[in-house]
C-alpha cells in the first residue's frame, strides 16, 4: 500500500496537476484572506475562509481525482495493478491516501493564513479547526467519490466530468430538496390526492424534503464554522467515504476477473 | 483410415467438451458478479441503517460547544428550567433554515436546537418560511394582533404568543456604529431572550411592563432584555385622550427619559394609575441643552412626594470621581438600608444626575426612601447659576423609592431615577449586561414588582475576529501581495520547472 501510496503522491508532483491545483487554492484563499485583511475593520475569521473554499471542492476534486485510476487505463499499466502482489484494497487505499494527502498539502495556505493572522495580533478561534477537521473529512468523502468516477470510467475527461456532476448534484441537494418539497406539495394541494389537510400536505413535504436533506455532506458539516463540533455528521461523511471506496474496490476486482 | 486413432478421439471429444468449459466460467463471472452488486447493496444499506440509527440515538449526545463563552449551548439555569417545563413550547423561526445569507442565522440555529435537544420533547422548534406556507402567519397570528414579520421567531405556548426579533437579542459596539455606521455584534442575548420569554408564555402569570410612547422615547433593547431576565415581556403604548387607559396587565410603567413634558391627559391617566397600586419607573436625568421645565412630570412626582429640579448633581470627592476632570460622571452607593433589603452592595456608574428633591409637604402616607446616592461631599450646580439656599455640600440621591401605603394591601410604588446610566442602550453598549448597573437595575424591579430573583444569564461575549492593532494600509497591501499572489506564483513555476524537465519521459 505504501509503495502505491508513495508512487501517486509523488506523481502529483512530478507533473503540473499537484502544483497547479495548489496555486489555484492559493488563488482562492489569497483572495478571501486579502478581502478580510483589507477589509474596513479587518476582521479576519479563518472558519469563514475554510467555508468558502469548500465551495471549489466541484472543480478542486475532479482535478485530483480524474488520473487515480483513469490514467492508469490510458497508459496501460493498469495491467500492473491487477497482478501486483497486492490486493486491490492495497490499490485503492494507497491511491485514495495520496489524493487525500495533497488535499492536506493544499490546506498549507491556511495554515500561513493563520501564522499571519496570529503575528499581526488576530484571533483564531477553536471554530477554525473545527471548520478544517469538517473540511477534510468532507474531502475524504468528495476524493472518494472521485476515484469511484475515475475507476468506473476509462478516459480522464470523462471520469472529471462525471464527479463534477455529482459533487454539483451534492452541492445543490438543499435546494433540489426544496424545489421537489414544493413539487410534492403543489401536486398534492392540486388534485386532492389522499383528501389531505393544508397542514398534513406541508408536513409530507417537508419531510420530503428533510429525507432528501439528510443525505446533504455539507447541510450536515455546516455547523462546524460556528464552533459546534458533532461527531454524527463525521461519521456520515467517513462511513460513506468508506463506502465509495469499497465500490471502487469492487469495480476493480471485476476489471481484474474480466481481464483474467 | 477411417479409424480413428487414440489421440484423435481424444482431441474431438475436448472439443466436443470446451463449450461445457466455457459455460462453466461464465456461470461462475455471473455468481462472482451477483456476489459483487450483492455485498455493494450490502454496504451501503448497513451504511444508510447504521447512520440513521446513529444520527437518531446519538446526534444531540455527541455534539460538543466548543466556543469560549459557550455561545451555541444554553447554561444550566435554562436547564433547569427546561426541565420544569409542564406544558409544551413551540418556537417556530420564519425564515428558511438553508438561507445562508442571513446574518445572525449562525448564532441561533445550534443553540435552539441545543433548548429543544435538552427540553425532552417539551419544546418544538420548527422553521418555516412565510414565502412558503404564507397560511403559518395567519395560523399564528389569525387578528394580526403582533404583525409577524418574515426573519423573526416567534415563542408560543397555547393561546400566549411572543414575537422575537434576531436583532434585539444582541448588543452592539456603539463606537463602531458611530464611527463606521456598523451594526458590530459585541454581546449575544440569544439565551437570555428565548429564556426569558419561555418563562413568560408558560407561567401562569404574565409580567407585562409598558413604555410611556412618544416624547422621544430613546431605544430600550437593553432594558428590556433585563426586563426579559425577569420573565417580563415590555411594549410601548401612548396614551392619546382621557378615555385611555393603563392596561390591566401592566405591571410595570417606564417612563424613560421624557425629551418633553408629559401632557396633561398623560398626567391624569398615570395619577389614576398610581391611585390604583400602579407602580412605576421614572428616568429622567439632567441634560445640560434641554431646558424643560417638566410641569406636569413635577406634579405627577409630588404627588409621590418628590421634585426634579433644575440642577445637576456635582461630585466633590476626586476618590468617587471616574475621571478627574469632569464632576458630573462618578461613582454612586446602594445605601446600607437597601443593601440588606436587596442583598447586594455595590458601586455604580453615575452621570449627568438631577437633582431630586424630596419635597417636605408630601402627603402622610407617603415614604421616600433613596436607594442610591452619592458621597457625602457632593453638591448641586444649578442651571443658569441659579442658587439654593437650601442646597449645601452633602449626600445627594441618585435613585428615590416612592411608596404611597393608602392601601397598605397593594401599596403604589414609583422609583425615579436622575440618571440614564442604568436603563440607557449607550451605556451597556460598552460594558454589558453584566454590569454593575444592570445587576442591581433588576434586584430593584424585582424587589418592587415582587419577583423573585434567580441568577441572571450572563451575556455571551462574542469573540472578535478584528486585529486588535490596526494594520495600515501599506503593511495590508503587502500582506495581500504576498498571500495572493507569491505563493500562487511560486507553485506555478514548479508546476512549469517540472513539467519542462519531465516533458519527454
Amino acid at each position: 500500500m505504501f509503495a502505491v501510496f508513495k508512487r501517486e503522491f509523488l506523481s502529483y508532483f512530478r507533473n503540473p496537476v499537484g502544483w497547479v491545483a495548489i496555486a489555484l487554492i492559493g488563488v482562492i484563499s489569497g483572495y478571501y484572506y486579502t478581502k478580510m485583511l483589507t477589509g474596513a475593520v479587518s476582521n479576519v475569521d479563518i472558519s469563514m475562509e475554510i467555508n468558502f473554499l469548500r465551495g471549489f471542492f466541484i472543480i478542486l476534486i475532479p482535478i485530483i481525482t480524474m488520473r487515480l485510476f483513469a490514467e492508469e487505463k490510458r497508459n496501460g499499466t493498469d495491467v500492473l495493478l491487477y497482478t501486483m502482489p497486492f490486493s486491490m484494497k492495497s490499490a485503492v487505499l494507497g491511491k485514495f491516501l495520496a489524493a487525500i494527502s495533497l488535499q492536506a498539502m493544499m490546506l498549507l495556505c491556511v495554515f500561513f493564513h493563520m501564522i499571519i493572522t496570529i503575528a499581526l495580533s488576530g484571533f483564531v478561534s477553536p471554530a477554525a479547526w473545527g471548520a478544517i477537521f469538517a473540511y477534510m473529512v468532507l474531502a475524504a468523502l468528495f476524493i472518494s467519490i472521485g476515484m469511484l468516477t475515475s475507476a468506473m470510467t476509462e478516459n480522464q475527461i470523462m471520469s472529471a466530468v462525471f464527479c463534477f456532476v455529482i459533487l454539483l448534484f451534492l452541492n445543490l441537494l438543499s435546494s433540489i430538496a426544496s424545489s421537489l418539497s414544493e413539487m410534492l406539495k403543489s401536486f398534492l394541494k392540486f388534485t386532492h390526492l389522499f383528501n389531505l389537510s393544508d397542514s398534513a400536505i406541508y408536513s409530507a413535504g417537508e419531510n420530503v424534503r428533510k429525507a432528501i436533506v439528510w443525505f446533504d455532506p455539507y447541510e450536515k458539516t455546516n455547523c462546524f464554522t460556528t464552533g459546534v463540533f458533532k461527531i454524527v455528521p463525521l461519521v456520515f461523511c467517513l462511513s460513506f467515504t468508506f463506502v465509495f471506496a469499497y465500490i471502487t474496490y469492487r469495480v476493480l476486482e471485476k476489471k481484474r476477473w474480466s481481464q483474467s | 483410415m477411417a479409424r480413428k486413432t487414440a489421440k484423435e478421439s481424444i482431441l474431438q471429444e475436448k472439443t466436443v467438451k470446451s463449450p461445457k468449459v466455457k459455460v462453466r466460467s461464465d456461470k461462475r463471472f455471473r455468481v462472482l458478479k451477483n456476489a459483487s452488486v450483492i455485498s455493494v447493496i450490502l454496504v451501503v444499506a448497513i451504511c444508510i441503517v447504521f447512520n440513521l440509527i446513529v444520527d437518531l440515538l446519538l446526534d444531540k449526545k455527541l455534539t460538543f460547544d466548543t466556543t469560549s463563552v459557550k455561545q451555541n449551548s444554553i447554561t444550566s439555569l435554562s436547564e433547569s428550567y427546561l426541565k420544569d417545563l409542564d406544558k409544551k413550547v413551540e418556537i417556530i423561526g420564519l425564515f428558511d433554515k438553508n438561507d445562508t445569507s442571513i446574518e445572525w442565522r449562525d448564532y441561533f440555529l445550534p443553540i435552539l436546537d441545543d433548548y429543544e435537544a435538552k427540553a425532552d420533547g417539551m419544546i418544538d422548534l420548527r422553521y418555516i418560511d412565510p414565502d412558503v406556507d404564507p397560511f403559518i402567519l395567519t395560523q399564528l397570528d389569525p387578528n394580526n394582533v403582533y404583525n409577524l414579520q418574515k426573519y423573526t421567531y416567534v415563542v408560543k405556548c397555547g393561546d400566549i404568543l411572543v414575537p422575537v426579533n434576531p436583532y434585539s437579542c444582541f448588543e452592539y459596539d456603539s463606537d463602531m456604529l458611530y464611527y463606521y455606521g456598523v451594526y458590530k455584534p459585541v454581546g449575544n442575548q440569544i439565551e437570555n431572550t428565548f429564556t426569558g420569554y419561555i418563562r413568560y408564555v408558560t407561567s401562569g402569570r404574565p409580567l407585562h411592563a409598558y413604555y410611556l410612547g412618544g416624547h422621544d422615547l430613546p431605544g430600550h433593547s437593553n432594558l428590556d432584555n433585563i426586563l426579559l431576565s425577569l420573565g417580563m415581556v415590555s411594549s410601548e403604548f401612548t396614551i392619546s385622550n382621557e378615555s385611555a387607559k393603563i392596561p390591566d396587565d401592566c405591571e410595570l410603567l417606564v417612563i424613560l427619559e421624557p425629551k418633553s413634558d408629559i401632557t396633561i391627559i398623560e398626567k391624569e391617566v398615570i395619577k389614576s394609575y398610581i391611585d390604583n397600586s400602579g407602580k412605576i419607573l421614572l428616568v429622567n436625568d439632567f441634560d445640560k441643552e434641554n431646558t424643560q421645565n417638566y410641569t406636569n412630570l413635577n406634579d405627577l412626582t409630588l404627588r409621590m412626594g418628590v421634585t426634579l429640579e433644575q440642577g445637576i448633581i456635582h461630585e466633590n470627592d476626586v476618590t468617587r470621581l471616574y475621571t478627574a476632570s469632569d464632576p458630573y460622571t462618578s461613582i454612586a452607593t446602594v445605601t446600607d438600608s437597601y443593601a440588606q433589603t436587596i442583598g447586594l452592595q455595590l458601586d455604580l456608574y453615575n452621570a449627568n444626575c438631577r437633582y431630586l428633591k424630596i419635597a417636605s409637604d408630601r402627603p402622610s402616607e407617603v415614604y421616600v426612601s433613596p436607594l442610591v446616592v452619592t458621597s457625602g461631599s457632593a453638591s448641586v450646580d444649578f442651571q443658569n447659576a441659579q442658587i439654593d439656599a437650601s442646597v449645601s455640600a452633602g449626600t445627594y440621591p441618585v435613585i428615590l423609592m416612592s411608596v404611597d401605603a393608602t392601601n397598605s394591601q397593594a401599596p403604589s410604588c414609583m422609583i425615579i431615577a436622575g440618571t440614564s446610566a442604568f436603563t440607557s442602550d449607550s451605556y451597556y453598549s460598552t460594558r454589558t449586561l453584566s454590569d454593575n448597573n444592570a445587576v442591581f437595575v433588576r434586584r430593584m424591579i424585582g424587589d418592587i414588582c415582587e419577583i423573585s430573583i434567580e441568577r441572571t444569564i450572563p451575556t455571551k461575549t462574542i469573540p472578535s475576529y478584528a486585529l486588535s492593532k490596526p494594520l495600515s494600509s501599506s503593511a495590508a497591501t503587502m500582506w495581500s501581495i504576498i498571500v495572493m499572489t507569491l505563493i500562487p506564483i511560486a507553485c506555478l513555476i514548479c508546476g512549469i520547472y517540472t513539467y519542462r524537465r519531465r516533458r519527454h519521459l
